[in-house]
């Protein structure tokens, strides 16, 4: 468990911290009254909020992830451990969503490029 | 897209933003039932809230009827008892105060704290309210489920929780884990909202550092939130799948009614380190917010500056980040390497730093300061005090070898109920008697909040001092009924009796509050647009209520921070945040 909060508590800390070092933290806001004409930058990003958004919907997947898979392997050192069978689909399985990745990011650089068509070939080899 | 500029300090927000960017209610049920407007969602979660905690608060009597006249009610079975101990506690933490603070104060304040127009996904928020709800509405189910709600304790332990002991065992312990489950996807679509909007969507001027601490509180909770919900997801999904699929992720190997269980190799401690470390980041996840706003409640109502604004920030994300690394103090029993457990008690005191000197720059704004007595005011400074002696007894808890003892005794019962059960309570209160004005447009009749802070306050030191005494005897926690035992003296018998009583009255001084919101949403004193005359975005709205899109047309400009409360030299004892600075002539 500690050393899971380690691997992923500490990378998502170090963003935090980083973040929090470029706020000026240390501003004393109450010395500065700024004139009328005068907006100082709030130290929002430029990123659009949806890529924000989605970066902070990444760090909760990945501690949900991470934190499944820590009390999983915690759960696999007892002794009585029985390794689970391996279903026969499991690697096709992986190959389609492997390929299926590759065909959504083809369309997505099609789309980009505004070639439509090609958008179409892509999303239509990703459905299944 | 609006065009931005982007300056030497990062991005400068628009002044106006087009139209089409906001959504517009076209009819009666896309605005007040499935809205996408922040200001309704916060509505929706905290009457959702409330009512659920009216729910456990019903709970709480009978269990404390019982507590006090063991034997006097056949109506309720030792199994009932349990069930009423775990629902009021999952319902009382989880979907009052966590949905009352982060949902419906989240929703409502931030966006008209940072001066936005609304949330920045406004449709992942509501649907993060109908998920929440339809997580109530699964909670509220398993009470009608053969065999009834799950009686596990709000902890959930396993094995326990799923044997058949256990009342709730069928159905019961299910609900509450598809329950929680859902409540956490709810959570995340709101809280990815409030802390993107925190984030991205403050107007111009408004700085990280001049927003107020109500956003900072809730801001950093939700971040905690986010981060620990997670683990809390992993260990119902994994006690969900041993109760149901007959996996052995925590149960060991059990004799249940002389009869061995499949299960075996499973480990019990592993749900309790999950649970624990969501469960300690969510008493900060209560009690950030309740720092933030009481912080602004003291500020307005003193009439002075919030003492050491800088530092109040940097304790807040302080006692965020540590309040991930103290987890196993709630642990210290389940036989740990004793070195953990040293780790663990050193840690948790110091948290009792950054804590102790948000308490203290609490006394050193009031030092001096124009203390107006009104009903949140009472309620800011009652949050004080309690907090404190709910504090204080956190420190004897958090020494292994002073918890050993108390562990599972009424002592600890009273501990938490100061410190994150009336504690943040004595703050919503608080905030509601502040906020009702902008929300309704009215002000709350005084002569019926004072009542009602009097009795609750009182009533809340007639039933937690003594209990303390009762934990320090020995009485253990969760027990049905004592009997005669040796330790337990005729006195706490008697105490038992006053606490009940003491109970019951608070109990129903909260039916005088729920009277004066109902009364005072028509009958109500009109507030006006600023009736505290505060210096925070959200009383500069054109309209009171605030309209659609919370600005008219243009978004305010910030040229201050939010405590210029009786600057010197200025024409009254406040300045808005919008007011720029006059320039010498």
């Amino acid at each position: 468990m500690s050393i899971t909060i380690l691997f992923v508590l500490a990378p998502i800390g170090a963003i935090v911290a980083w973040w929090l070092s470029q706020q000026r933290l240390t501003a004393k806001p109450w010395l500065e009254v700024g004139a009328i004409d005068d907006f100082p930058g709030t130290g929002a990003s430029s990123l659009p909020a949806a890529t924000i958004g989605l970066g902070v919907f990444l760090a909760v997947v990945s501690s949900l992830f991470a934190l499944f898979i820590s009390a999983y392997f915690m759960r696999m050192q007892v002794a009585d451990w029985a390794q689970m069978p391996a279903p026969e689909v499991l690697w096709f399985n992986t190959g389609v969503l492997i390929l299926s990745s590759v065909a959504l990011q083809y369309a997505q650089v099609a789309a980009r490029r505004g070639r439509m068509e090609d958008v179409g070939y892509g999303l239509i080899a990703s459905s299944p | 897209m609006v065009d931005t500029t982007i300056g030497a300090a990062g991005v400068i927000q628009p002044a106006e933003v087009k139209d089409v960017e906001l959504y517009h209610p076209k009819s009666w049920v896309t605005k007040y039932v499935f809205c996408q407007d922040a200001k309704v969602i916060a509505i929706q979660y905290s009457i959702t809230a409330l009512s659920i905690g009216l729910v456990a608060l019903v709970l709480s009597w009978l269990i404390r009827l019982q507590l006090a006249f063991p034997s006097s009610f056949s109506a309720i079975s030792p199994g009932d008892y349990l069930q009423f101990i775990t629902m009021h506690g999952m319902i009382m933490v989880i979907y009052l105060l966590t949905a009352l603070f982060l949902g419906g104060f989240g929703n409502y304040l931030i966006p008209l704290m940072v001066g936005a127009r609304d949330m920045v996904f406004p449709y992942v928020n509501m649907v993060s309210y109908w998920v929440y709800l339809l997580a109530v509405l699964v909670l509220v189910a398993s009470f009608f489920m053969p065999g009834g709600p799950t009686g596990s304790g709000w902890t959930l332990y396993p094995p326990q929780a799923i044997l058949s002991g256990t009342p709730g065992r069928d159905w019961g312990i299910i609900l509450m884990l598809v329950s929680l489950i859902l409540f956490i996807i709810g959570f995340t679509m709101g809280g990815l909202n409030y802390v993107v909007t925190v984030l991205q969507a403050r107007t111009r001027g408004m700085t990280l550092m001049r927003m107020p601490l109500t956003v900072w509180g809730i801001f950093t909770a939700t971040v905690l939130a986010l981060l620990a919900f997670p683990a809390l997801f992993v260990g119902c999904v994994m006690l969900l799948f041993d109760r149901i699929l007959g996996t052995s992720f925590f149960m060991p190997a059990v004799v249940e009614m002389g009869e061995h269980l499949k299960y075996r190799g499973g480990s019990p401690l592993l749900f309790q380190h999950l649970f624990w470390f969501f469960g300690h980041p969510e008493v900060y996840i209560v009690a950030l917010p309740a720092f933030g706003i009481v912080s602004d409640l003291i500020s307005t109502h003193a009439r002075k500056n919030i003492f050491g604004y800088r530092m109040m920030v940097w304790a807040i994300v302080v006692i965020g980040a540590l309040s991930f690394v103290v987890w196993a103090h709630h642990m210290y029993v389940s036989g740990m390497n004793p070195y953990f457990g040293f780790f663990f008690a050193a840690t948790t005191l110091i948290i009792a730093i950054p804590t102790a000197i948000k308490v203290y720059n609490w006394v050193l704004t009031l030092w001096r300061g124009d203390i107006h007595l009104t009903v949140p005011m009472l309620f800011a400074l009652s949050f004080i005090v309690t907090f404190v002696n709910g504090g204080l007894t956190g420190l004897f808890l958090g020494n292994p070898v002073v918890d050993v003892p108390l562990s599972d005794t009424m002592f600890v019962v009273a501990h938490f109920h100061m410190v994150m059960g009336m504690a943040p309570i004595f703050v919503i209160f608080g905030a509601i008697y502040h906020w009702y004005p902008k929300v309704t447009g009215r002000m709350l009749n005084e002569m019926l909040g004072k009542f009602h802070f009097w009795v609750t306050f009182l009533g809340a030191y007639a039933i937690y001092f003594p209990m303390h005494y009762i934990g320090l005897l020995g009485v253990p926690r969760r027990y049905f009924e004592m009997g005669d035992m040796a330790f337990v003296p005729q006195s706490a018998t008697t105490l038992n009796i006053f606490i009940t009583m003491a109970a019951l009255i608070v109990g129903f001084a909260q039916m005088v509050f729920l009277f004066n919101m109902i009364w005072s949403l028509s009958k109500g004193k009109p507030a006006g647009s600023n009736p505290w005359r505060a210096t925070t975005l959200e009383w500069q709205t054109p309209e009171t209520p605030p309209g659609h899109g919370n600005w008219g047309k243009e978004l305010p400009v910030v040229y201050r921070w939010a405590y210029d409360y009786s600057v010197p030299g200025a024409k009254e004892d406040f300045v808005p945040q919008n007011q720029p600075a006059v320039r010498a002539a």
